[in-house]
C-alpha cells in the first residue's frame, strides 16, 4: 500500500490515544517511512518493511494507558500583591526580596537543558494489572466467585471493553446483581461562607477542583448514585463530603472497582467535584483524593490547607493561606503563587516537581525521589529544603533566611542567584553548579568531590556557611562579585 | 533476559548511541542493530520515557521540506550511563569471581 493509506489505516489504528498523543504518534512513522524511502526504498517497499497498523496498536494498548492531555500553563507569573509584612526581618533580606519580585522571569545565564522540551503529563491512573488484582481479591473475598476465573475473564474484559462496549456489558451483567446506572446525579449545595470554618472532600477516583468566587456564598457541586454515593454533611460549622462505605460490600463494591476502572478504560473523566469559595472565605480546606487529580486555586484567606492525593498530579496556584501541605505519590506537583504565612510543604514520589513564585514564613520543602525539582522565586524566613534522588534539584532566585538545603543524589544541583544565610549543597554521582551572591570571601566554604574539577576552594573561612558535598562530579560555583 | 532488565538496557544503549551525537528515529534503529533488533514501535516508548524523564531533548530540524525530529542526550543522560556502567562493573566482578570457579574444569 502507498504511504497515504498505511499512515490513514494506522491513524484509524489508533483511535483510541486521545488527539494530541496521537499526532505526535503519527508524525513518528510518518518520519520513519520517510527516512526509509530516502535510504533508498522505494514507497511500496518502504511501507512494506514498517509493522503492521494493527501490531502497534497492540503494542501501545500493552503500554501505559494514555491519559487526557492536560494544557500546560507556560511562563512564570511575577507576584503582583504587596509583600508579607513581619515585625523583625533584615533590611536587606526584604530588599532582595522586592528586587527578585520586580525582576520577575528570569532565564538562566547557561540553561541546564536546551531548548526545554514538552514534558509529556504523568499517567493519572493505576496500571490494568494493579486495579484488576485489587477488583479481584475484593470480589472473591465477599461474594464466593473463583478468584482465578474472575480474574481471567477480568483482564479479558478489560482489554477489549475500550473497544466493544457490548461485551462488556454482558459481561457486567453476569457477574453483578445491580445493571451498572453510570448515571451519577449531581448535587449542589450553596450556603454563606460565614458559616463554614474547615471543609473536608475526601473522593474516591473523583477529581476535585476549588476555585475562589465573588459574593458571600459558597457553592458545593457534588455527584452521588447507587454505586458510587457520596453524602455532605454540614456540622457545627465543618463541611464535609465523603464517599459512603455501604457495610454489606459484595458486589456493590466489586462494582465501585469496576466503576474506576471503567472510567480510566473509556477515558472518560468521572465527574469532577467542585468547591466555589469566596475569595476571602476564612476556612481549613482539606482537599483528599485518591487516583484522582486535586487543583485548588484563588483564595486568598484560607487557613490550615491540606491537599493530598495518590497517583495523580495536584495543582496549587494564586493561593494565600496559613500551612500548606500538598501530597502525593506517582503525579506531579505544580506549586505557583502560593502564599504561605506558616510552613509550605510539597511531597511526592516518582514525580517532578514544579515551583514558582512561592512565599512562606515558615519552613519551605519540596522533596521527590527519581525525578526533578524546578524551583523558581521561592522565598521564606525560614529554611528552604529542595531533595531527590535519581533526580537534578534546581533553585534559581530563591532566597531564604535560614537554610537553604538542597540535595540530590545521581542527580545533579543548581542554585542560581540565590541566597541563604547558610547554603548546604550535597549529591553524589552529579555536578553542583551555579552562582551565589556577593564574593567568596563572604562564605566559609567546606567543599568536596571525589572525580571531579571544583571550583571553590576545600576550605576557607568566612561569614557564611557555603557546604558542597559531591562524589563523581564537578563542582563549578561562582560568585557575583568575582 | 528478564523483560524489566532488558527495558532499562535498551534505554541505555539509546542514550549511548546519543552520546556520540544527536540522531533521528531510523537512524538509531539502524545503528542498534548490531546488539538488538528494535522495531519502531519498541522504540517509541523508550524515546518518550526517556524525554520524560529527563535523559533526552527532542528538537524538530527542516530536511528536504519535511520536519525531522533529532534527540539529543542531556547531562541527566550521561549521569544515567555513567550509573549504568558503574553498576554492571559491579556485576561483572561477581560474574568473573563465578565464571573463574565454575567454568575453569
Amino acid at each position: 500500500m502507498t504511504c497515504k493509506e498505511y499512515m490513514e489505516t494506522l491513524a484509524d489504528q489508533l483511535s483510541f490515544i486521545p488527539e494530541q498523543q496521537r499526532k505526535a504518534i503519527l508524525d513518528y512513522y510518518q518520519e520513519m517511512v520517510e527516512d526509509r524511502m530516502e535510504d533508498g526504498m522505494d514507497e511500496l517497499s518502504a511501507v512494506a518493511a514498517m509493522e503492521s497498523p494493527a501490531d502497534i496498536a497492540e503494542r501501545l494498548k500493552a503500554e501505559d494507558s494514555f491519559p487526557k492531555e492536560e494544557t500546560v500553563e507556560k511562563g512564570d507569573e511575577s507576584l503582583t500583591d504587596e509583600a508579607m509584612r513581619f515585625s523583625s526581618l533584615a533590611g536587606s533580606l526584604l530588599r532582595t526580596f522586592e528586587d527578585l519580585e520586580k525582576a520577575g522571569s528570569v532565564t538562566p545565564p547557561e540553561p541546564p537543558v536546551s531548548p526545554e522540551p514538552p514534558v509529556p503529563p504523568e499517567p493519572v491512573s493505576e496500571n490494568w494489572g494493579d486495579a484488576v488484582e485489587r477488583m479481584v481479591d475484593s470480589s472473591t473475598e465477599h461474594s464466593g466467585i473463583d478468584a482465578e476465573e474472575l480474574g481471567d475473564e477480568i483482564s479479558d474484559a478489560v482489554q477489549r471493553m475500550v473497544d466493544s462496549t457490548k461485551e462488556f456489558k454482558d459481561f457486567f451483567q453476569r457477574h453483578t446483581t445491580e445493571t451498572m446506572d453510570g448515571e451519577y446525579e449531581k448535587k449542589t449545595f450553596t450556603c454563606p461562607a460565614s458559616t463554614v470554618r474547615a471543609i473536608r472532600l475526601l473522593t474516591w477516583e473523583m477529581p476535585i477542583r476549588v476555585s475562589a468566587c465573588e459574593g458571600n456564598d459558597l457553592t458545593l457541586i457534588y455527584y452521588t448514585c447507587d454505586d458510587d454515593p457520596y453524602e455532605m454533611n454540614l456540622d457545627d460549622g465543618t463541611l464535609t463530603l465523603e464517599r459512603v462505605n455501604s457495610v454489606n460490600r459484595g458486589s456493590r463494591f466489586t462494582f465501585s472497582m469496576l466503576g474506576g476502572i471503567i472510567r480510566m478504560g473509556w477515558n472518560k473523566s468521572a465527574p469532577t467535584v467542585e468547591l466555589f469559595l469566596p475569595r476571602d472565605a476564612l476556612v481549613d480546606l482539606l482537599a483528599h483524593a485518591s487516583n484522582a487529580s486535586v487543583k485548588v486555586s484563588g483564595c486568598q484567606a484560607l487557613c490550615e490547607v491540606d491537599v493530598k492525593t495518590n497517583n495523580s498530579r495536584i495543582e496549587v496556584g494564586d493561593l494565600s493561606c496559613m500551612n500548606l501541605t500538598c501530597a502525593s505519590s506517582n503525579g506531579r506537583l505544580v506549586v505557583k503563587n502560593v502564599r504561605s504565612r506558616q510552613r509550605l510543604s510539597c511531597r511526592t514520589s516518582n514525580s517532578r516537581i514544579e515551583a514558582n513564585a512561592l512565599r512562606s514564613g515558615g519552613d519551605m520543602h519540596l522533596t521527590t525521589s527519581n525525578n526533578h525539582i524546578d524551583g523558581r522565586n521561592l522565598q521564606t524566613f525560614g529554611n528552604l529544603t529542595i531533595t531527590s534522588s535519581n533526580g537534578g534539584v534546581v533553585a534559581e532566585d530563591c532566597a531564604a533566611k535560614g537554610e537553604l538545603r538542597m540535595a540530590s543524589s545521581n542527580g545533579r544541583v543548581e542554585v542560581w542567584r540565590s541566597d541563604a544565610s547558610a547554603v548546604l549543597l550535597k549529591t553524589s554521582n552529579g555536578s553542583i553548579r551555579g552562582t551565589l551572591p556577593g564574593s567568596q570571601q563572604d562564605w566559609a566554604i567546606d567543599s568536596h568531590t571525589s572525580n571531579g574539577r571544583n571550583s571553590l576552594p576545600k576550605q576557607q573561612p568566612g561569614r557564611k556557611t557555603l557546604s558542597v558535598r559531591t562524589s563523581n562530579g564537578t563542582i563549578d560555583l561562582h560568585f557575583e562579585q568575582e | 533476559m528478564d523483560s524489566q532488565m532488558k527495558k532499562g538496557m535498551v534505554e541505555v544503549c539509546i542514550l549511548s548511541l546519543l552520546s556520540r551525537g544527536d540522531s533521528y528515529g531510523y537512524q538509531l534503529i539502524k545503528d542498534i542493530e548490531p546488539i538488538m533488533n528494535l522495531s519502531e514501535s519498541t522504540l517509541y516508548p523508550v524515546l518518550r520515557r526517556l524525554e520524560a524523564a529527563g535523559s533526552l531533548t527532542v528538537y524538530s530540524v527542516e530536511h528536504n521540506s519535511r520536519l525531522r525530529k533529532y534527540y539529543a542526550i542531556t547531562a541527566e543522560g550521561r549521569q544515567r550511563i555513567a550509573d549504568f556502567l558503574a553498576e554492571w562493573s559491579d556485576v561483572k566482578r561477581v560474574y568473573d569471581f563465578i565464571a573463574e570457579v565454575n567454568v575453569s574444569a
